[in-house]
């Protein structure tokens, strides 16, 4: 670093090159105590962090819940049904038990939230290529699932082709090894990979093949 | 907050705008802007257009208004109360603790609170514990600072009549701490 001989203002305090040091400093040690939303060796330190990615049900966090999103009674129903139709050679429906009767698949993936927080775990449940290939959709398909939520935007979201037919991407009933909280989706809820969060949808009722 | 006008880069040593790069990026920019325009109008259910230009209007407003006839106050007090060499690390501190409370605010005020009842994963801690804390950090620093001129003080004292300017040995020329 050069010294200014013409400068002894410089010593006066924050110039130029001070205050930009001064900016960057603090964005170091504000990133320093929020970065622990996303990045979970540094979840301690996230002590400004409007979330903490192991704070919740389960041990992680919620964006909607289920009292919020209108599904408290519907989710936690005795007809909850998740049903497979569209473009497809035949239509399906399932019951819970039905659903953990079919082959189940784990998936370690994340949740990235678009507020900024993300949450890694182990999801468990059925394939989406699985039942498009029992429903006898072309391998084109599109898909899109839909919430038993009723109101509000994000209800719904769209699968694109590659993404229902990778084998990690699930529709989920477990989440390290137990049922999903109601807040979580229960009974079933979308999980893959590269989906911001608020598309891994949850209280999956439908899933309409396009 | 900076007004888009300030944010066109001018290559050129005076300040009049000309040149190619500031006609293209003036031309990206506005590209940008006009983007985002649309999408703040077409999404209105989403962006609340009104909502929107009450933050974008409020934001310069408070930051004309209030934000920087506090600072220009303050830096006048510090600059009159604290001398020299003592000056930077107490402006440095000054700056990042009203960032940190800036940042803070939110958080510690419960904004989200009230359009997430029944979350308990919104806002789950203790803020002003987080803040106070924060704010300690950066005088933990400021104090470390300080305490590292006064020991270079005194050594420059203790050395002196080697030539060289004392102020200068007494404040040396150093990047704020990155932490």
């Amino acid at each position: 670093m050069t010294t200014n001989p013409a400068s002894s203002a410089a010593d006066d305090g924050l110039d130029r090159r001070r205050f930009l040091g001064a900016v960057f400093g603090t964005s170091a040690l504000l990133t320093l105590f929020t970065v622990g939303q996303t990045f979970w060796p540094l979840r301690k330190l996230a002590l400004l962090a409007p979330r903490r990615p192991d704070v919740g049900p389960q041990g992680f966090p919620v964006n909607r819940t289920a009292a919020a999103a209108g599904v408290s009674e519907s989710s936690m129903s005795p007809d909850y049904r998740l049903t497979v139709t569209g473009r497809v050679s035949e239509a399906l429906s399932f019951d819970v038990d039905q659903l953990r009767a079919l082959p189940q698949h784990s998936a370690v993936l994340p949740i990235a939230c678009v507020e900024g927080w993300s949450t890694t775990q182990r999801w468990t449940g059925v394939r989406v290529r699985d039942l498009l290939t029992m429903a006898g959709a072309a391998p084109d398909a599109r898909v899109r699932v839909e919430s038993l939520q009723q109101r509000r935007s994000y209800r719904t979201s769209d699968v694109n082709p590659w993404q229902a037919h990778d084998p990690d991407t699930l529709l989920a009933l477990d989440v390290n090894d137990e049922p999903l909280a109601p807040d979580h989706g229960y009974p079933l809820r979308l999980i893959g990979p590269n989906r911001p969060g608020v598309m891994q949808t949850k209280w999956v009722t439908r899933v309409v093949v396009r | 907050m900076s007004s888009s006008a300030e944010v066109e880069p001018s290559t050129e040593a005076s300040d009049a705008p000309s040149g190619v790069v500031f006609w293209v990026g003036a031309a990206i920019g506005i590209g940008i802007m006009a983007f985002g325009v649309r999408g703040l109008l077409e999404n209105s259910r989403a962006t609340q257009p009104m909502e929107f230009s009450k933050w974008f209007v409020g934001a310069d407003l408070l930051h004309d208004l209030v934000i920087a006839p506090v600072a220009i106050l303050v830096g006048a007090i510090v600059a009159r109360l604290v001398p020299r060499p003592w000056r930077l690390p107490v402006q440095a501190g000054l700056f990042a603790t009203a960032i940190v409370l800036a940042v803070g605010w939110a958080p510690l005020r419960g904004y989200g609170r009230a359009v997430a009842v029944g979350n308990d994963t919104v806002l789950p801690l203790d803020y002003s514990t987080a803040v106070a804390t924060v704010v300690g950090v950066v005088w933990l620093v400021v104090g470390v600072w300080l305490g590292t001129i006064a020991l270079r003080r005194w050594r420059g004292d203790a050395t002196a009549g080697d030539g060289r300017d004392p102020r200068r040995v007494s404040a040396p020329r150093r990047t704020p701490p990155t932490r």
